[in-house]
């Protein structure tokens, strides 16, 4: 049976990550283009499926170099990015999906009955995420928003500098109705106001493990 | 791995910045863009400084191994097309091909401008003589083109090699067609023309609309000696594909094709001076247009069959086009 296509663009993530031959991931997620595509680079996966309830990642400490989360759903988060820190060796990278509470799409009220379906995704506050991230250790925080959304991320778009999200709704974006088209005219202004983040359902949050308290990388 | 470059280019930029005549400079953003669903694609990667609203250059990377002879010979036909005085301004500069963690990666400039194929959509630059301007403008910049980068001169063939190309890939047209067309090829036999470059892919996509003039890229499938009216033939079919039709509701392939080619209004109006045009340039025969386009849309279709494509859009189009090909607007030429 043929791969969906739309996972082969999964596989991309790839490679904004800093991973380099030899090194090992963990994928807390059910991502299988994106583990063969690592696994041809002679990069060793760890495929993790973690049921909610569960207690630890079955991982020894700082055992990975890199760490991959799709998509963070109903885990306990807080308890998630502890995990996280504990298995990341420092200087580690680390690489969530997460839904976007303060998007308009979550907003607009006329969308929440067709979002309905996915209610049982929890979603979060960058900044909380980010205070979250930096109290386990990380640092070098930085968000990329998806479009269209993180099952088919066709395009990742910087948010720390609105230079290229203003590009891309001036330069790439296609709109598929007259709202989206509408959306797209708005976007100009609410990129020109550094408000970038709020245009993006799904987000994907990079992290750095920081060093040991010596300053040096391990 | 982007990083990885990233950092190597930053050091370059230092220590030789005569050779690298890009204002690399920390921080950047990545943009990582426009992913296909097709496996063994490109990924591309725009990357910004925070002092320019526009892309400093372009990062390709090869998804699979399969891929990267593609983007090599995308960055060797890069390397040659830069040169031509005419077009150089139009296309991207190559800067570097490297291998980073068993990625073949090619760095090249950005090329201002936006895609028609974005406009189009947006609804914008759909108005009949912003349809001529553009279809003018399009013309304008493949003679350029053809004419920095002509070579032989060929003849058109007869109907021993069509009949061949029909039965090695086993496409099944209707019989009249199929009769109509190699009775032409006896017609249509022994014209001469030139081989030129060709990019292509100049499909709507790969054409950028900019204030002043216009840009082209993604060459990864130049051909040095082409037939010189294979990118005017597959632009106004792609052009006719992308055309907002149904306004802002997708239009399906076959509806729009027919629109282009079979129904009478104002755009296939367009078109057919579109292909006045093309072949006077090339001292053909208006009447060989229908011809012509039949040989353009079956040589592309046996390309797809032999890639292993087996129900790809090409051949989709030479299947409509061979069922209604009576009522073609070609054939008023």
């Amino acid at each position: 049976m043929q791969a969906d296509p739309s996972t082969f663009v999964q596989a991309d993530l790839r490679f904004l990550i800093p991973v380099r031959s030899g090194e090992t991931v963990a994928i807390l997620g059910d991502v299988p283009e994106l583990a063969a595509a690592l696994e041809e680079e002679h990069i060793q996966t760890y495929v993790i499926y973690l049921p909610t309830e569960a207690t630890e990642i079955p991982l020894q400490n700082s055992s990975v170099d890199h760490i991959i989360l799709p998509l963070l759903g109903k885990h306990r988060h807080t308890w998630l990015i502890s995990e996280m820190a504990r298995i990341l060796k420092p200087g580690g990278w680390t690489f969530v999906g997460l839904r976007n509470a303060h998007s308009l799409q979550r907003l607009a009220f006329w969308k929440r009955k067709k979002e309905q379906h996915s209610r049982s995704l929890r979603s979060f506050s960058v900044r909380l995420f980010y205070k979250d991230m930096e109290r386990a250790g990380f640092s070098e925080l930085t968000s990329f928003g998806v479009s269209r959304d993180l099952s088919r991320p066709q395009f990742l778009i910087p948010l720390e500098r609105s230079v290229a999200s203003h590009f891309f709704f001036d330069r790439i974006y296609s709109p598929s109705s007259l709202s989206a088209a509408i959306a797209q005219k708005l976007a100009a202004l609410i990129t020109s106001a550094g408000m970038q983040r709020i245009l993006f359902k799904d987000l994907l949050v990079l992290g750095q493990k920081r060093a040991t308290a010596s300053g040096v990388n391990v | 791995m982007i990083l990885q470059l990233l950092d190597e280019l930053s050091r370059k930029a230092v220590e030789s910045p005569a050779e690298f005549d890009i204002p690399l400079k920390k921080p950047f953003s990545i943009l990582q863009a426009g992913g296909s669903r097709a496996r063994d694609r490109k990924v591309n990667f725009l990357i910004f400084n925070c002092s320019q609203p526009h892309p400093l250059m372009i990062i390709k990377a090869a998804r699979t191994e399969i891929h990267q002879e593609r983007l090599r010979r995308e960055y060797e036909s890069l390397q040659q097309i830069s040169r031509m005085e005419t077009i150089k301004d139009t296309v991207p500069k190559p800067i570097g091909m490297y291998e980073v963690e068993s990625h073949l990666v090619t760095v090249e400039t950005f090329v201002p401008g936006t895609p028609l194929s974005i406009l189009l959509r947006r609804r914008d630059r759909i108005k009949e003589e912003q349809v001529r301007t553009d279809l003018q403008m399009v013309q304008n910049w493949m003679q350029l083109l053809q004419r920095a980068s002509q070579t032989e001169a060929v003849s058109t063939v007869g109907r021993l090699a069509l009949q061949y190309d029909l039965e090695s890939c086993g496409i099944r047209l209707p019989k009249q067609f199929i009769d109509e067309i190699t009775s032409l090829a006896s017609i249509f036999h022994g014209f001469s023309f030139t081989l030129t470059g060709s990019h292509g892919d100049l499909w709507p996509g790969n054409y950028l609309v900019q204030d002043k003039g216009v840009g082209i890229i993604d060459w990864e499938s130049y051909c040095s000696r082409a037939v010189p009216f294979i990118d005017a033939f597959l632009f106004i079919t792609t052009y006719g594909r992308h055309y907002p039709w149904g306004g802002w509701k997708w239009t399906s392939r076959a509806e729009s094709f027919e629109n282009t080619f079979f129904r009478e209004n104002w755009f296939s109006e367009i078109v057919c001076q579109y292909f006045r045009e093309v072949l006077s340039q090339y001292f053909l025969p208006q009447e060989s247009s229908h011809f012509l386009y039949s040989i353009f849309l079956l040589n592309r279709a046996v390309e797809e069959r032999r890639a292993g494509i087996v129900d790809g859009q090409w051949m989709n189009y030479l299947q409509e086009y061979a069922a209604q090909s009576k009522q073609s607007v070609l054939r008023k030429l």
